[in-house]
C-alpha cells in the first residue's frame, strides 16, 4: 500500500483495483463485473440465507399464505419460523427476538412466539370445523394475528393464577372473541391448567373449551370457542 | 438469477475495496454512504457493518445480515435465490 496517499481507504481501492486482491480465485474487477452483469450476490454467511429460504419452502408457510395476504404478518410467521428453527437447534434466539421487537413492538413478537410454538397448524384445525367458508376462516385468523394480545395468553410459569386469571375473563368479556386461546410451555403448564379452570369457571355459559397436548406433553394450548346462541 | 457467493473468508481490505467499486465506503467497520453516512439497513433501521453485509446487484442493495433483514428481503422481491 502506498504511503503516499494518506487515505487510507483510498489505498485499499487503488491496491484492489491495480489487481492486489483476489478472493476465490477471482480478481476484484472480476467480482465487480459478475456483481454489476447480475450474476453474483454476496453475503457474509449463506447459512442466514438458507434459512430464510428454508421457511418459504415448508407447507405451513404454504398454508398461512392461502389464508393471508398481509406482508408485516408474512414477515412476523417467517419470523416465528426461524425462532422455531434456531431453538430446535440450540442457537441463539435473543439477538432476532431483540430486533423482532425494535420493529414490531411487543404484539409483533407475539405472534413470532404464536408460529414458533406450533400454534398455526392448531389454530387451523380448531376452526376449519366452527367457519363455514374460507373467507370467514381467513378473516377469523387475520382477526386473531392482528390482535394478538386481545385474543392470545402466553402463560408464564411466574403467572399469578388469579390476576392472569381476571385479565383473561376481563379480554373475553370486553371483546367476546370467537376464539380465545390460552398457551403454556414445559413449567408453565401445571399454572396453566388451574387458570383455564378458572377462567371456564367464570364463562363456561358462552364459551366451550378444546385442548391440545403435543405427544412429549410439553405444550398444553386451550382453545375457548364461542358458542353460537 | 444472481449466485450467491459467501464473503465470509474475504479481507476485511477486499471488502473495502468491493463496497468502494458499488459506490460505498467504509470507516473500517460501517458501511458508509458518499456522503459519509452510516449506511442503514432499509428493514431494521441500523447501520450496516463490513463484516456483516449482504449485497444484491441491480440498484445495489446492502443490507445487515440477518434472518428478519434477509426474511424481509424476500418478500419484497420474491424467491430471488430459487
Amino acid at each position: 500500500m502506498s504511503l503516499d496517499n494518506p487515505d487510507p481507504l483510498e489505498n485499499v481501492a487503488k491496491g484492489a483495483t491495480e489487481g492486489a486482491l483476489n478472493y476465490l480465485g477471482m480478481s476484484l474487477k472480476t467480482l465487480v463485473k459478475k456483481f454489476l452483469d447480475k450474476d453474483f450476490s454476496f453475503t457474509e454467511d449463506e447459512e442466514v440465507i438458507n434459512l430464510a429460504k428454508k421457511q418459504r419452502k415448508k407447507a405451513e408457510w404454504d398454508l398461512f399464505k392461502t389464508y393471508v395476504k398481509d406482508g408485516k404478518l408474512h414477515i412476523l410467521f417467517q419470523m416465528g419460523l426461524t425462532l422455531r428453527d434456531l431453538e430446535k437447534d440450540g442457537k441463539d434466539l435473543v439477538s432476532l427476538k431483540n430486533k423482532i421487537r425494535t420493529k414490531y413492538k411487543r404484539e409483533g413478537l407475539h405472534v413470532a412466539y404464536f408460529v414458533q410454538n406450533g400454534l398455526f397448524g392448531k389454530l387451523i384445525a380448531n376452526i376449519i370445523g366452527r367457519f363455514q367458508t374460507t373467507e370467514e376462516i381467513k378473516s377469523e385468523i387475520e382477526n386473531i394475528l392482528g390482535n394478538i394480545d386481545k385474543n392470545v395468553e402466553f402463560i408464564d410459569q411466574y403467572d399469578n393464577e388469579k390476576q392472569t386469571s381476571d385479565e383473561i375473563v376481563t379480554k373475553v368479556r370486553a371483546h367476546s372473541p370467537e376464539t380465545f386461546i390460552i398457551s403454556s410451555v414445559g413449567s408453565a403448564i401445571d399454572v396453566c391448567v388451574k387458570i383455564k379452570e378458572n377462567v371456564m369457571g367464570r364463562i363456561s355459559e358462552n364459551y366451550t373449551c378444546e385442548v391440545y397436548e403435543d405427544e412429549d406433553k410439553n405444550k398444553r394450548i386451550y382453545f375457548l370457542n364461542r358458542k353460537n346462541i | 438469477m444472481a449466485q450467491l457467493i459467501s464473503i465470509k473468508d474475504m479481507s476485511r481490505d477486499m471488502k473495502i475495496a468491493l463496497l468502494k467499486e458499488l459506490g460505498h465506503f467504509s470507516d473500517g467497520v460501517f458501511v458508509l454512504d458518499k456522503e459519509g453516512n452510516k449506511h442503514v439497513d432499509k428493514y431494521i433501521k441500523e447501520p450496516v457493518k463490513v463484516e456483516n453485509m449482504f449485497i444484491y446487484p441491480g440498484s445495489v442493495i446492502i443490507l445487515d445480515n440477518n434472518p428478519l433483514s434477509i426474511s424481509s428481503f424476500l418478500e419484497e422481491y420474491g424467491d430471488v435465490f430459487g
